[in-house]
Order: C-alpha cells, then sequence, then structure tokens
C-alpha cells in the first residue's frame, strides 16, 4: 500500500494521514535509537564496578535516552496517532493549516537527527541528565559544542510543536463537521485539544530558556554562569514546562484508552461531562505544580509548601479519570482483545506511579526520593508504562483503519505478556533503590544495590525484546495481502465510518452527512424524535 | 552492633508508611474492581449490543462530589500529617544550640568546615546526642547533598548557602557511628564517586578532635 | 493511488521539507560552523520565495465550503484565530523572559540606572516610529477594505519604511554607542538582559518587514480586494503586537 506512493510523494505530502504515518514512522525509530540506550545503561548497571561505557559515554547516553524518549518518541507516537485520528474523527478534510502540519514533521525529524548527530561531534553531546540543569550545562562545565547543538535541537523541536499546536487547536475549534458539537467532540480529540493547548503554554518557556542558554553559550551572556540567575533561574524556566510536559505525554494515552476501553467494553464513556471537566481541571492545574520538581532546593519553605497543595490537588481529578475509565467497564460486555490488554496494564501502572507520585508530593518525603531511583520508577511507570503501552494499544487498535491489515492477535497477546512481565520486573525494585542516586554509572558492591540491579536487568530483557516483537507483529500484518474488513471491532466511533480511508488523499471519507447520529450514539439511524435533547451521553 | 536509626529517619518512616499504606490500599481498591469488571462482564459468546446509557446523570455529579470529597479529606489529613509528624530538617534548632558545619561541594567531592577553621574532605567528624547545621554550597556546578540514613537532602547550588539540619543519634553502644553522604544531582563524570562518610562520634572524643587539628586539609582515611 | 496532478484534495509542496531543513543547517552552523549559517539562510530564503509566490497565486487557498460547527468561534476566521493562537505562544516567550529579566534584576540587589545607561532619547523615538507604523498598518487596512489598492500600497510602504528606520536607529545608531562605551552583550547581567531581549524582538521586527514586503508583493500584483485581504488583517495584527511588545520592553529597559 505504502509502495504505491513515490518518494516525491511521500516528500511533499501535506495530507493528514500521511504525515501522521510519517511521525509514527520516525518516533518508532527513535525509540528503537532510545530503546538501545536503555538496553546499554541496564546492561551496565546489572553488576557492580562495571565500565564497559566510560562515564562521559554514560552520560551522554543517559541524557538522550531521556530526551528522546520524553520528547522525539512519546510525544509524537501521539501525535502521529493524532494527525490520522482526529480530521476523521471530528469529520474534517484535513487539519487546518496542512502545509504548517508537513512543516510540523520535517522539523520534528530534523531536530531529532541534530540531537542524536550530537554524540559523533568532537568533544561528544549534552552530558548534564535531560534536564540540562545550570552551571552545568554553560559553555565552562559543557564546553563541547554538541551542547551548544543539543539545546538548539530541542529549541527546534519546540517550534515543531507549536506548530502543531496552532494546527490542531485551530483545527478542532473551526472544522468539525454538522452536528459535531462540543459535548459530542469525541473523547480522543478532546484529549488532544487538551494536550495541544498545554503545549502551547508549556513550550514558550522552555524555548526562552534555550535561547538564553545558547546566547551564554555562544554570545557571553550570563544568565547561567551568573549566581544572580544561574541553577534556579534555569530550573524555574525548565520546570515550567517540564511539569505540563509530563502532562502532554500522558494526556493522549489517557484518551486512547478511553476510546478502546469503549469499543471493547461496548459502552459509552463514564460520566463523559465530568470526565471532560476533570481532564480540563487537570489541563489547568499542571501548570501551577512546576515547584514540586525544586523541593530539595532551598527555596523559601512556605512557597514550596503552595506548590505541594497543588500537586495533592491534582491527583483528585486525576484520580477521578483513572476510575472513570474504570467504570466504563462497570456492566460492559468486555472482550479482551490485545488493545484491552494493553488499556489495562496502562491502568494499572498509572494508579502505581501515580500514587507514588502523591507520596513525593510532600516535601519532607520527597527529601528522601529526589535523585534517586525512587523517581526513576516513578516516572518509568507512568511514561514508560501508561503511556507507552496506551500507544501500542492506539496502533494496535487503528492498525486496520490505517493499512487494512489486522495484526496477529495470538502474537500480540503473548508480546504483551511478556512485556508487562518484563516491565514491571524492569522498573518495580526501583522504589527500593530509594538511596542509589540516579544517572550513576556504576556503583560499588558494598553499597548492596548490586542484586536489585541484577534483577532489574532481567527484566530489561524481557521488556526490550518483547517491544521490538511488538513492533515486528505490526510491520508484518502489514506486508499480508488479504486486508481485513474496514471495521473489525464494530467500533462506533466517527472514524470507523464510510470506507477505509488508508492514505488515500480523498479528504472525507467518513460519514460525515450522518455525523450528528454517530456522535450521540445511535446505533441505528433513528427518528427525529429519538434523538436526545441535546446529545448528551452520560 | 546494628547502628540506631537517626530520629529523623524514624519519624520519616513513620509518614511514609502511612502515606504508603494509604497508597497501597486505594492501589488495590482500583485494581479489584477494574479485575472484577473485567471477569464479571466478559463478553459472552455471540453478537452484542452496544450499551448506550447507565443510570440518570445526576447520581453521577453526586458519585463524582463525593469520590472528590474523600480524596480531598485523605490529602488533608495526610498534609497535616507531614506538618506534625516529622520536624522540617529545613528549620533547624537555634544556631546557639547546634554544631554549624559549612559544607562545600565541589567536582567530585565534600569539604566540611568547622567554626574553629578545621576543614576535611571526604569525611566528617560530628557528636553524638547533637543538632548539626550544614550551609551547603557549591563552588562550580549544581550538586545535591544527601543522608538517606537521616532522610534529609538539600542542593547545593553555586553563590547560594542552603542550610539543612539533622540531628545525630545517641551512641547506643557503639563506639562510634558511620553514615553515608552521596552527591544525588547529576554533575559530571565523577558523580557515581562523589560521596563522603559522616562520623558520629562520643562527644568528649569529637572534641578531642576536633581541638588537636592543627594541621589544615586533614584528608578522609579511606571514607 | 498516485496524485502527481494537482487536484483540488492535493496540496503537496516542497516549501515544508525545505524550510526544515533550512532551519535545521543554520542551527548546525550556529553550533559548530559559522558559514553554514549563511548556507541555513540561503535555504530558507529559497523557500520562502516559493511560498510568497504560492501565497501570490492562491494555489492552496481554500475553495470548496463545507458546512461546519461553528459555535463559539463563527465570524473568525481560521487564519486569523491560528494567528492569535501563534500570539499566544508569542506573549508566552516575551513573558518569561521579561519575567527571567526581572528575576536576575531583583536578584541583583544593584543595577546600573536605566536613563544613564540608555538613550532614553532614542528609545522614544523609536517608540513613536513604532506607533505610527501600526498606524499606517491600519490605514493600510481600511484602504483595502474600501478598495484603495493605491493607499494600501502607500501605507505598506510606510510601514515598511517605519520599520527600517526602527531597526536603522537601534542597531546602527544606539547599539553601536553601548558597545563602544563598554556595555557589550558579555559584559554582565544588565546589558545581557537588554541585548536578548531588544534583539529578540528586532528578530520579530525584521521578521515583520518580511512579511510586509510579501503583502507588498501581493498587493502590486493585484492580490487583495475590498473582499479579499485576509493576509493584510493578519500580518496587521502580527505587527501590532511586535509593537505592543516594545511597549512593555521600553520602559523596563529605558525608564526604570
Amino acid at each position: 500500500m505504502y509502495g504505491e506512493f513515490s518518494i516525491k510523494e511521500w516528500l511533499t505530502t501535506t495530507n493528514h494521514k500521511r504525515v501522521g504515518i510519517l511521525y509514527i514512522v520516525t518516533a518508532v525509530f527513535f525509540l528503537i535509537v532510545a530503546g538501545s540506550f536503555g538496553m546499554l545503561m541496564r546492561t551496565q548497571l546489572a553488576t557492580p564496578n562495571e565500565n564497559f561505557l566510560n562515564p562521559f559515554t554514560y552520560g551522554q547516553i543517559v541524557t538522550l535516552h531521556g530526551l528522546l524518549m520524553i520528547l522525539w518518541v512519546l510525544t509524537p507516537l501521539g501525535a502521529g496517532l493524532a494527525n490520522y485520528i482526529v480530521p476523521l474523527q471530528i469529520g474534517a478534510k484535513d487539519l487546518a493549516f496542512p502545509r504548517l502540519n508537513a512543516t510540523s514533521y520535517w522539523t520534528y525529524l530534523f531536530s531529532g537527527l541534530l540531537l542524536v548527530g550530537t554524540v559523533f561531534l568532537p568533544g561528544g553531546g549534552a552530558n548534564t541528565g535531560w534536564t540540562l540543569y545550570a552551571p552545568l550545562n554553560t559553555i565552562q562545565f559543557s564546553p563541547q559544542s554538541g551542547a551548544t547543538l543539543a539545546a538548539l535541537a530541542l529549541a527546534l523541536f519546540a517550534v515543531s510543536v507549536t506548530m502543531s499546536s496552532i494546527n490542531f487547536i485551530t483545527t478542532i475549534v473551526k472544522h468539525r463537521a454538522k452536528g459535531i458539537t462540543w459535548t459530542r467532540l469525541p473523547v480522543f480529540t478532546w484529549s488532544i485539544l487538551m494536550t495541544m493547548a498545554l503545549a502551547l503554554f508549556a513550550f514558550p518557556p522552555l524555548a526562552s530558556g534555550l535561547l538564553l542558554l545558547t546566547t551564554d553559550r555562544i554570545l557571553g551572556t550570563v544568565f547561567f554562569s551568573s549566581t544572580q540567575g544561574g541553577s534556579i533561574l534555569w530550573e524555574e524556566l525548565f520546570w515550567f514546562f517540564g511539569h505540563p510536559e509530563v502532562y502532554i505525554v500522558v494526556f493522549p494515552a489517557l484518551g486512547i484508552i478511553a476510546e478502546v476501553f469503549m469499543t471493547f467494553a461496548k459502552k459509552q464513556l463514564f460520566a463523559k461531562k465530568i470526565f471532560i471537566i476533570e481532564f480540563a481541571a487537570v489541563t489547568f492545574l499542571s501548570l501551577g505544580v512546576w515547584m514540586h520538581h525544586m523541593f530539595t532546593t532551598g527555596v523559601d519553605y512556605n512557597t514550596l509548601q503552595v506548590f505541594s497543595f497543588t500537586t495533592l490537588a491534582i491527583s483528585v481529578p486525576f484520580e477521578g479519570l483513572v476510575l472513570g475509565l474504570v467504570l466504563t467497564l462497570y456492566k460492559g460486555h468486555i472482550k479482551l482483545t490485545a488493545p484491552m490488554l494493553y488499556c489495562l496494564a496502562a491502568i494499572f501502572t498509572v494508579t502505581l506511579g501515580g500514587v507514588t507520585g502523591v507520596l513525593q508530593a510532600f516535601p519532607v518525603l520527597d527529601y528522601a526520593f529526589n535523585g534517586s531511583y525512587w523517581i526513576v520508577g516513578h516516572f518509568h511507570y507512568v511514561m514508560a508504562g501508561t503511556t507507552l503501552f496506551a500507544l501500542i494499544a492506539g496502533l494496535y487498535y487503528w492498525w486496520p483503519k490505517m493499512t487494512k491489515r489486522k495484526y496477529n492477535e495470538t502474537f500480540a497477546k503473548i508480546t504483551f505478556a511478556f512485556s508487562f512481565i518484563g516491565f514491571n520486573v524492569l522498573y518495580f525494585p526501583y522504589f527500593f533503590l530509594v538511596d542509589m542516586p540516579r544517572r550513576i554509572s556504576t556503583y560499588t558492591a558494598s553499597t548492596g544495590w548490586a542484586s536489585l540491579n541484577f534483577d532489574s536487568t532481567v527484566g530489561a530483557f524481557v521488556f526490550g525484546p518483547a517491544i521490538l516483537l511488538t513492533l515486528l507483529n505490526l510491520i508484518l500484518s502489514y506486508r499480508k495481502n488479504d486486508a481485513c474488513e474496514s471495521n473489525p471491532w464494530e467500533a462506533k466511533e466517527m472514524e470507523w465510518t464510510g470506507n477505509y480511508s488508508g492514505l488515500t488523499p480523498e479528504p472525507q471519507n467518513v460519514d460525515i452527512t450522518n455525523a450528528e447520529r454517530i456522535v450521540t450514539g445511535s446505533q441505528s439511524v433513528p427518528e427525529k424524535s429519538e434523538i436526545p435533547n441535546n446529545g448528551d451521553l452520560i | 552492633m546494628s547502628q540506631p536509626i537517626p530520629p529523623s529517619a524514624i519519624d520519616w518512616n513513620n509518614l511514609f508508611n502511612l502515606a504508603a499504606s494509604i497508597a497501597i490500599i486505594a492501589t488495590a481498591i482500583v485494581m479489584a474492581a477494574m479485575v472484577y469488571f473485567v471477569i464479571k462482564y466478559r463478553q459472552k459468546k455471540g453478537h452484542t449490543k452496544f450499551i448506550q446509557k447507565i443510570g440518570p446523570s445526576k447520581s453521577r455529579a453526586r458519585d463524582a462530589l463525593i469520590f472528590a470529597a474523600i480524596s480531598i479529606i485523605l490529602l488533608l489529613s495526610l498534609t497535616i500529617a507531614s506538618y506534625r509528624l516529622t520536624p522540617n530538617a529545613r528549620f533547624p534548632p537555634p544556631v546557639s544550640e547546634s554544631l554549624v558545619v559549612k559544607v562545600t561541594a565541589y567536582q567530585w567531592a565534600f569539604r566540611f568546615d568547622y567554626p574553629n577553621g578545621v576543614n576535611t574532605t571526604g569525611i566528617c567528624y560530628v557528636p553524638a546526642n547533637k543538632s548539626i547545621i550544614f550551609n551547603v554550597t557549591s563552588i562550580d556546578v549544581m550538586h545535591g547533598f544527601g543522608l538517606t540514613d537521616f532522610r534529609v537532602k538539600i542542593e547545593a547550588i553555586p553563590g547560594r548557602y542552603n542550610v539543612i539540619g539533622i540531628t545525630t543519634p545517641s551512641l547506643d553502644g557503639n563506639s562510634e557511628l558511620n553514615y553515608t553522604i552521596r552527591c544525588y544531582e547529576y554533575c559530571g563524570v565523577g558523580h557515581m564517586d562523589m560521596a563522603a562518610s559522616l562520623f558520629v562520634l562520643d562527644p568528649t572524643a569529637f572534641n578531642t578532635w576536633l581541638n588537636n587539628q592543627t594541621t589544615i586539609n586533614a584528608t578522609a582515611a579511606g571514607g | 493511488m498516485k496524485e502527481d496532478v494537482q487536484t483540488e484534495e492535493n496540496k503537496s509542496s516542497f516549501v515544508p521539507l525545505i524550510i526544515a531543513a533550512g532551519v535545521a543547517v543554520l542551527l548546525l552552523g550556529l553550533a559548530i560552523y559559522i558559514p553554514l549559517i549563511v548556507a541555513g539562510l540561503v535555504i530558507i530564503t529559497a523557500a520562502l520565495f516559493k511560498l510568497f509566490k504560492d501565497g501570490a497565486s492562491e494555489k492552496y487557498a481554500e475553495r470548496k465550503q463545507i458546512e461546519e460547527e461553528k459555535y463559539p468561534l463563527e465570524s473568525v476566521s481560521k487564519e486569523k484565530l491560528g494567528l492569535w493562537i501563534f500570539l499566544a505562544s508569542e506573549i508566552l516567550i516575551f513573558g518569561s523572559l521579561i519575567t527571567a529579566y526581572l528575576y536576575v534584576r531583583i536578584s541583583s540587589g544593584s543595577w546600573p540606572v536605566a536613563t544613564q545607561t540608555h538613550n532614553v532619547i532614542l528609545g522614544m523615538t523609536n517608540t513613536i516610529i513604532l506607533l505610527t507604523s501600526s498606524l499606517t498598518m491600519i490605514l493600510g487596512l481600511y484602504s483595502i477594505r474600501l478598495g484603495n489598492v493605491k493607499g494600501l500600497k502607500i501605507c505598506l510602504g510606510s510601514t515598511f519604511a517605519l520599520g527600517l528606520a526602527f531597526l536603522g536607529i537601534k542597531l546602527g545608531i544606539e547599539w553601536p554607542a553601548l558597545i563602544s562605551s563598554g556595555f557589550t552583550i558579555n559584559s554582565g547581567l544588565p546589558a545581557s538582559s537588554y541585548f536578548v531581549l531588544t534583539g529578540l524582538h528586532a528578530v520579530h521586527v525584521a521578521v515583520g518587514l518580511v512579511a510586509v514586503g510579501y503583502l507588498m508583493f501581493r498587493a502590486s500584483m493585484g492580490g487583495f480586494t475590498s473582499s479579499k485581504h485576509v493576509a493584510v488583517e493578519n500580518i496587521g495584527l502580527y505587527w501590532h503586537f511586535v509593537d505592543i511588545v516594545w511597549m512593555f520592553l521600553f520602559p523596563l529597559f529605558y525608564l526604570i
């Protein structure tokens, strides 16, 4: 199917479906690169006093693993699915600004290539961890040009995301088909709208910080090398971006879980209006919690206490979202397909990851957690667990729509089992390594960390290959000659109506003339009197 | 003999156990519900219809409010507990009752300066049963100053003094106590080796040591 | 399905790829090899030429209108909405930079007196120039709304000239004077903040000039009528935003 298009068509496309595929393929490429880095780190840490990666190499790998995974893998996988699915869900023929969309993609790709390229420069790449703290990031302590290029690549990525957010917000506001009012907007589209709105507010401060860092490194300004600016200034700018960023990462996952649960429990989302309100509350609150990353910086304690309150506050609507998803299963007709299994696993990891986050919201508890492997465990549970599992579920779920093929269901379930078991063996030990600092390249035997680290590495060697096999399953399916039907799940959302859309440029393949009936959840075409008052779904 | 757990760690452990118990129970409830739903509402063979609604919307809003109220009460209680249970290391006893040690972190070690001008690197001697105030700073990049055994941690930031306090436990029959200080903020290629030892001595022994230090730069003897 | 034929639905274009490549080359040059910056700028300029040509030929303009849900922004065109959202992100960029400036200034305790460091007269002149350029921009919009293409061209030209004057005074008179008096970008926090913030603003003015130039180009080809002038309004909005940012920077650096 894809081979029918020439290289030129792929290089010049502005069609949302093809740009979506480009995003997904590129994100998978970066997943393999960053995942390999993860495997290297786990291999080195399996036993004490390992040095096959010298500390400088290890430091660059840690930095790239974090940056690539959060920004170049998880966010774009969500964006790729959004590119493909959101216009179909709202009955739009494409995004509002198709050429801008393509520009978003190409800047994303080039920014990632620049970032990965930094390790090949003389002096190597950035060696600061993904958080790029000052003054370690200044020219005095990181003299290599690779660190400058890394900052610039990150800034280019921020530009790419800002373009995407302008595009998606405009599309969702202006290009919904007749009948798709705000309350009837599908949940996945809602989650993307929230993601993009948050991205609009989160990325500029990062871009500003990177601008100041770049002028420091190239022109000799002193924002981060002075003590008046320095560490605290960087942390404020970075975390004002950094915290909303992790919600940007997880929001599409929540949207996907909602869609998958609805289809495979054959039920509408539980209390959709309340779900959306809670979603909006989390979005809004996430802009006011950032200093919980700064509990150990010595900033005025009363200020930090305020952020402790807001962090605890955000856990309330967030847990409400999770409960809403679980209650969607109540009295449903549940079918345990592979996407469903991944979403159930994602609920488990977000609950566990989430409660560990609530523990971290208390500054006095955070004194022990900060900078240790507990934190690493927390964020891998919500990112490598919930987000990655949900994105894989999304890929499985929408695969027939995107490729008209069906992956092998049994194989998918087997790789799911290995992924889930491997994931937990890999990351659960981290919660018992509260005294082990992050980002260390090795440790001595006397610390007593060796056995847990070894166990964790065993998990890595199950989890990593399982993810690769998952991807293989998808790739192999696409090569099969026999196509599957256009709606094998009997799903009810807009994107499944009409003909198979694949990668054709035809804009309206979904049934927009019947949009109103479809999004109000009617199974058959009802008489006018059967349509509920305002189409509410609760 | 095993080392006594410092009082700040005991308080921390209590708060942690309380919070973690609530967290585990909450997780268990959500997971149990999920697993129960998945098993009980498994799709029977044959074609099934899409279900439209479950119950009226008013009860939904009421349930959401009840849930929110329970969560808020739980979280508020924990917050109050966090205020009460753990004396905050950032608000130590007054300087007049404490030993003040200046800590200078640098790539890649910790240097300790005592009030009488003595300094050591990589090893910090303190008396037992005393409030110790650490004045932490850095002279190059950001480091972390972490004493996991005491459950305290503060960052060492260039141009800034951060204050953190601990209370050393009593020796409890040991001749001395040995705790580990580590750097918890990535600071470059020496980060994994950046550590120091905190030796808690009998107060008399400590005073003897302090007054006998006539040479500066007494370095760590294998710490 | 092959579509090398330009159809209604086929909006493919090389410009996204080329612009992205140009920016990447420029950034690579900034980090490792200065001449690459020039190469990057050349590539970006080439792509912009193509973009402007496409804009003038209206190759990618919307033709079909389908009935859509419009609440609550019925009267706002998608281009205008997109621009406002872009301006929101710009407000955050300048906002966070201004916050950083205020943070370091307050942390510093002592700070050089603004009126002694900077030439307030020149700053005031530039402020008036920029305000006037916003006025000419609005007059241009009103002209084309009434169908007066010649008026539009005069107003756009005036805006362009005033913007150029702004940059000329700043980069040609003010900055050299500051630099020769020792107030260089690496001389400390006051200079760092001043040059980065006003410099970023100047870059925005320059980009605005390119956009106004594009409008002049399209106007001269007869591309604007009393009913079709979305680009004039939207680029005007951007220009006013750049003006408003200066309204904040001027007092923050020249007066206090």
